[in-house]
């Protein structure tokens, strides 16, 4: 009893001991939930596999494909992409790649095709929990030449053909005998959730040390790394998920970084940056989430193109993006990055214009009749439901922003917010939805949004509801425009027609544009070398390069 | 006696059941699943492969199908598979059950600390002025929104005096006691705050019930002094039907904790369910609430039998 | 008791009347100025004014009449579901009795916030019941009288027991008077005190379930604004503008403060005039 007195009363005599410069304290708000790399797709997971694994291609920080695992990118150019054709008529083509000689595991063993061959297999498996499936379907075989190097036979020629983003080995020297036993309970029995700390599963610059579920996962320097050796001895990761709470950690001390990949939502970050604390730095990147308005277009109001236009005009998004978002979430023209290659920079977002919007609503023929409220000759109101994720304060926000705008040109605005679950489950992807839909689609660089915009991907019962066009968005030229974007190889060619796409996207307005949301990064003063991305390969895939300013 | 355990234990037995049905229904009743996010967050994700996903998981079959899968697996010692930590739910639950027990008694212990002394000064004098500001001290505590007071601490003794550390069970890589008692004290002061009024409320309540009995007079008459008298002989009296409602209010105290786990990052009971039930993670779902409630149906037939077998006063009808 | 009632009906007639403190103060809650953020208190903004630059303090008294709205209709409905039971309980007895009795127990050993989480996540529209309210104050409502009704039925209950073998009962009884008909004249008129004493006791903690709900993400929706989700709104903000977060805060603190006074100021009352 005594003793235990003591020891309370020593722990608060010294606090704990101060932090060396050898470990750095990273704080997330998500917990992965499985450490498998190719089971559930998650943030704070693709977080922390940047730093343990490594893909074979990803895409670098000039958004270009580049290799982490491989020697050289495939291309036509250099001999190791070939076209082929067959016999039903379809163009398919083989990419050859070369593993990096030295890549091995964190027990030694190298990185060879049995991985590749093995992640296929796991991918292909009817029982398989891989999240987006078609990435190992569409490979219809893979030769092996040696245990370095392998083709891979893809089903369609697309200007995509190089990027095996989605591929990822896994170590078939452990894990292929628990797969083998029992398909259909190995993403119960995997190594990565009952022993994560074995060696042989990770092979990046770190490999997992400690993983405290729902709290903490602690990394530490893998000696068989292939490439330049980080400077971190330790990387730990806190999960804390309530926001404010993650923020008096970072003040306290406790953490020394909040990534904007899976960190403060960007009004506290902002909030915190005019704190002025000269301890940490503020870093916004813009990201590939697309933050846009989507009506439902089977709604008459949305069917004329100039109430879409009015509606857009009406808003003042610069002001918005300005005043509350401290000008670091860029306004979007269209659903193209403007980070991204295909970025036509020349073409300006829709300006901030009422009068424009008026009369665009009066061509349309709705005037403004009683309450305040447009009509139409047959006594239609302008007033539709406007649906955002109850919970997401940014939303509301810019919600609350869009009614107040649209109420001073006649459009009233009936916000009916829902569960994130209940928006995309049911109101959105089985179009339930009446009105309009605030939400962000996140894509990659040069994403062609072909699920999104294409009329052969409307939801409905007849295809058993598949594809993501949920404002029912049919246009000719627009599917004629995705279908020739995918099969064109030439990059001269294809930006013309990313041109093309864009200007019609910025005239039909399949979805009004808002803004690109922007990842809030908050780093400590004395670190260096943390380079967001913007896109889904995000900062930690080059965590060697992070280290203290000497 | 031990008929009346019997019976009791049979009720809480059915209750539970009940309960368990309940639960699953309802949470099976919450819209959509987190795989529906998924197709939001990967742009390579298509509605097929969330289809096929859901059958794998064996969302896609009816609610009552899925309840007699469980309610057999539960039966015969197996509580399924957690998908939000993926690893079985018996190795989930260890660490948190035992957490939030210390949470709970911590600030159980500090409550009746405080509590105690401060219910016989109030009800040394009824009415008084120091009576009456006891019991504002008691409203203000359990009326202070339970977040804005956690995070108020943080920011307090975490942040601005950096005394204490503002969340976590212990420190990274050193789960000694003296890391964990650390940690301990934010999250269970700030429950204590939030619980003592209610201490003191039914305190000062059972005191003032017990001072009117007989004994009281005679402690009076032997020369005990009026807080000799409540100290020594009303206050033992008394403090069994506060037991009992400490009991009682073992599944008020759970919610609280349940906040402040949360806001305090700290692994308990209380988080566990709430991640769980955001995650639409059934399995562990259904046995951390159920674990939850079995514990204070228990503590419930125990505090009521105990009330019985210690006051020789009340005797059950078989 | 005279100052938590006055109190209360203060904050109340000021909430009532908030549309007409804004048309007085030329104001408009969903006035938005994004040129006016964050201001502090003062100047044309008593109390400055939220992250879109609308009035905080018509925010203010419009989210309290939300909360007050939604602890007594929470706490009236879960009064009446209380009563109903109570009196029942006591006046039947018996089986009846017994098995209420049991049900009270259970619902009062639950763990109910877990509970209140997964019923408020739930699609009341898979249900049948209307889920577009605006915010969805009805569903926090309902949702409260669902696990709320205990004290109540408690009280109740032993009320009714008392009354039940009085002679102005019994008498009625006996000249053939039939249940429902002896409940409603007898037994309820003088049951009715404590009742209400319980039922302003379980306001106070309505409007704090309230807040700790909106807190988790499921209470009142914007931009229907309420004490609670204006509070945990603001807690992003609590150094840049720490009086969003203060003076709901408060709010809800005084108000819950108050309704426990002036519940323990009747049941004095109440103690008072029965040893009388």
């Amino acid at each position: 009893m005594l003793r235990f007195v003591v020891a309370i009363a020593l722990c608060f005599a010294f606090p704990a001991a101060g932090w060396a410069r050898d470990t750095l304290r990273i704080g997330m708000t998500q917990f992965p939930s499985t450490l498998h790399p190719s089971i559930d797709s998650m943030l704070a997971k693709t977080y922390v596999h940047g730093m343990t694994l490594r893909p074979i291609t990803g895409f670098d920080h000039d958004w270009e494909v580049a290799c982490f695992l491989c020697t050289e990118v495939p291309s036509f150019e250099n001999g190791r992409a070939e076209r082929v054709e067959r016999d039903d008529g379809s163009v398919g083509v083989r990419v050859r790649y070369d593993l990096h000689p030295d890549a091995r595991w964190g027990d030694g063993v190298p990185v060879t095709t049995d991985d590749i061959l093995f992640a296929w297999r796991f991918g292909t498996h009817p029982a398989s929990t891989v999240p987006a499936r078609e990435a190992y379907t569409d490979v219809l075989d893979i030769e092996v030449h040696g245990p370095k190097s392998f083709t891979l036979d893809l089903k369609d020629l697309t200007y995509r053909y190089n990027a095996a983003n989605v591929l990822r080995p896994l170590p078939a020297h452990l894990e292929a005998e628990i797969f083998e036993a029992s398909p259909e309970t190995y993403r119960n029995r995997t190594l990565y959730d009952t022993d994560p700390t074995e060696p042989g599963l990770w092979m990046g610059p770190y490999r997992i040390a400690e993983v405290a579920t729902g709290q903490y996962v602690v990394l530490e320097r893998n000696p068989e790394w292939f490439g330049e050796e980080p400077y971190f001895e330790r990387i730990v990761i806190e999960v804390v998920e309530n926001t404010p709470a993650l923020e008096a950690r970072l003040l306290a001390g406790e953490i020394d970084m909040i990534p904007g990949e899976g960190g403060l939502p960007i009004d506290q970050a902002i909030a915190f940056a005019e704190r002025g604390d000269d301890r940490f730095r503020v870093v916004y990147e813009p990201s590939l989430f697309y933050e846009h308005l989507e009506a439902n277009l089977d709604n008459p109001i949305f069917q004329d193109v100039r109430v879409r236009q009015a509606l857009l005009h009406a808003v003042d998004r610069e002001a918005l993006s300005e005043r509350l978002f401290a000008g670091e979430q860029p306004v979007a023209a269209t659903s193209v990055h403007p980070l991204d290659w295909t970025h036509a920079d020349d073409l300006e977002p829709h300006p901030f214009n009422v009068e424009l919007a008026r009369e665009l609503l009066d061509e349309a023929g709705w005037t403004v009749g009683p309450g305040g409220v447009r009509t139409n000759a047959a006594g239609d109101r302008l007033s539709f439901e406007l649906s955002t994720t109850a919970g997401n304060r940014t939303r509301e926000l810019v919600q609350q922003y869009l009614q107040a705008q649209w109420a001073a040109i006649g459009v009233e605005a009936v916000i009916r917010n829902l569960p994130p679950r209940v928006l995309f489950a049911e109101h959105l992807s089985r179009r339930q939805f009446p009105g309009m839909a605030m939400f962000a689609w996140v894509s990659t660089p040069e994403h062609l949004p072909q699920t999104t915009l294409h009329s052969t991907m409307i939801p409905s019962a007849e295809n058993s509801w598949s594809g993501q066009n949920y404002a029912g968005y049919a246009n000719p030229q627009m599917d004629a425009l995705i279908d020739a974007i995918e099969v064109e190889l030439d990059r001269e060619a294809r930006a013309e027609l990313w041109r093309r796409f864009q200007e019609l996207y910025a005239t039909d307005l399949p979805a009004l544009p808002l803004f690109f949301r922007a990842n809030a990064h908050i780093w400590p003063t004395w670190l260096e070398g943390v380079r967001p991305t913007g896109h889904q390969d995000i900062s930690t895939l080059w965590v060697e390069e992070w280290r203290p300013k000497d | 006696m031990s008929a009346y355990l019997v019976r009791r234990s049979a009720e809480a037995l059915v209750a539970f059941v009940i309960v368990s049905v309940l639960v699953f229904a309802l949470v099976g009743l919450m819209p959509g699943d987190p795989l529906d996010l998924q197709l939001k967050g990967d742009p390579d994700i298509t509605t097929a492969d969330v289809e096929r996903l859901k059958a794998i998981y064996g969302l896609d079959r009816p609610l009552w199908e899925r309840y007699a899968a469980w309610a057999r697996g539960a039966l015969s010692g197996n509580l399924g598979f957690s998908r939000l930590y993926a690893q079985p739910v018996t190795a989930v639950l260890g660490d948190p059950i035992l957490n939030t027990v210390v949470l709970l008694g911590a600030s159980l212990v500090l409550g009746l600390a405080i509590a105690l002394p401060l219910a016989v000064a109030a009800a040394a004098r009824p009415g008084s002025p120091l009576d009456l500001g006891i019991n504002l001290f008691a409203f203000a505590g359990f009326s202070v929104p339970s977040f804005w007071l956690a995070l108020l601490m943080i920011l307090f003794f975490a942040v601005d005096l950096g005394w204490l550390p503002s969340g976590g069970v212990h420190a990274i890589g050193d789960d000694s006691l003296a890391s964990r008692a650390r940690h301990l004290v934010l999250p269970a002061l700030t429950l204590t705050v939030l619980s003592t009024g209610i201490y003191l409320r039914f305190a000062r309540g059972a005191l003032l019930e017990v001072i009117g009995e007989d004994f009281m007079r005679t402690a009076r008459a032997k020369g005990l002094s009026h807080i000799g008298a409540l100290v020594h002989h009303a206050l033992p009296n008394a403090l069994l039907p506060l037991v009992t409602i400490v009991a009682l209010q073992l599944g008020t105290l759970l919610s609280g904790a349940l906040v402040v786990e949360v806001v305090f990052a700290y692994r308990g009971m209380g988080k566990l369910i709430f991640d769980a039930i955001l995650a639409n993670d059934y399995n562990l779902a259904m046995a951390a609430l159920l674990l939850a409630t079995a514990l204070t149906l228990i503590c419930n037939v125990l505090a009521d039998v105990a009330y019985g077998w210690l006051d020789p006063r009340i005797r059950y009808g078989t | 008791m005279i100052l938590a009632g006055g109190t209360l009906a203060l904050l109340a007639a000021l909430c009532l009347a908030a549309p007409l403190i804004a048309a007085l103060l030329g104001l408009d809650g969903t006035q938005v100025d994004l040129l006016n953020r964050l201001a502090p208190p003062g100047g044309d903004h008593l109390l400055g004014t939220d992250e879109l630059g609308r009035d905080y303090l018509i925010r203010l008294l419009e989210g309290g009449r939300v909360s007050l709205l939604v602890g007594l209709g929470g706490a009236l409905a879960a009064g009446v579901i209380g009563t109903f039971i109570g009196v029942v309980s006591g006046y039947a007895g018996g089986r009846l009795d017994a098995f209420l009795m049991r049900l009270t127990d259970v619902v009062i050993a639950l763990p109910i916030l877990p509970l209140l989480l997964i019923v408020a996540a739930v699609d009341l529209g898979k249900l049948g019941l209307a889920t577009n309210d605006g915010g969805g104050a009805l569903r926090i409502i309902l949702i409260v009288a669902l696990f709320g009704w205990t004290t109540v039925a408690r009280v109740a209950r032993a009320t009714t027991l008392s009354v039940r073998r009085r002679t102005y009962v019994l008498a009625a009884e006996a000249l053939g008077a039939r249940p429902p008909r002896i409940v409603a004249f007898h037994i309820l008129p003088n049951v009715a005190g404590p009742i209400i004493v319980a039922t302003t006791l379980t306001i106070g903690t309505v409007v704090l379930t309230e807040s700790v709900l909106s807190f988790l993400g499921l209470g009142i929706q914007p931009p229907l604004p309420s004490w609670g989700n204006l509070l945990s709104g603001a807690q992003t903000l609590l150094a840049q503008a720490p009086h969003l977060a203060v003076l709901p805060g408060l709010a809800i603190f005084i108000t819950v403060v108050a309704f426990n006074l002036l519940g323990d100021g009747l049941q004095a009352r109440l103690d008072r005039r029965r040893r009388a």
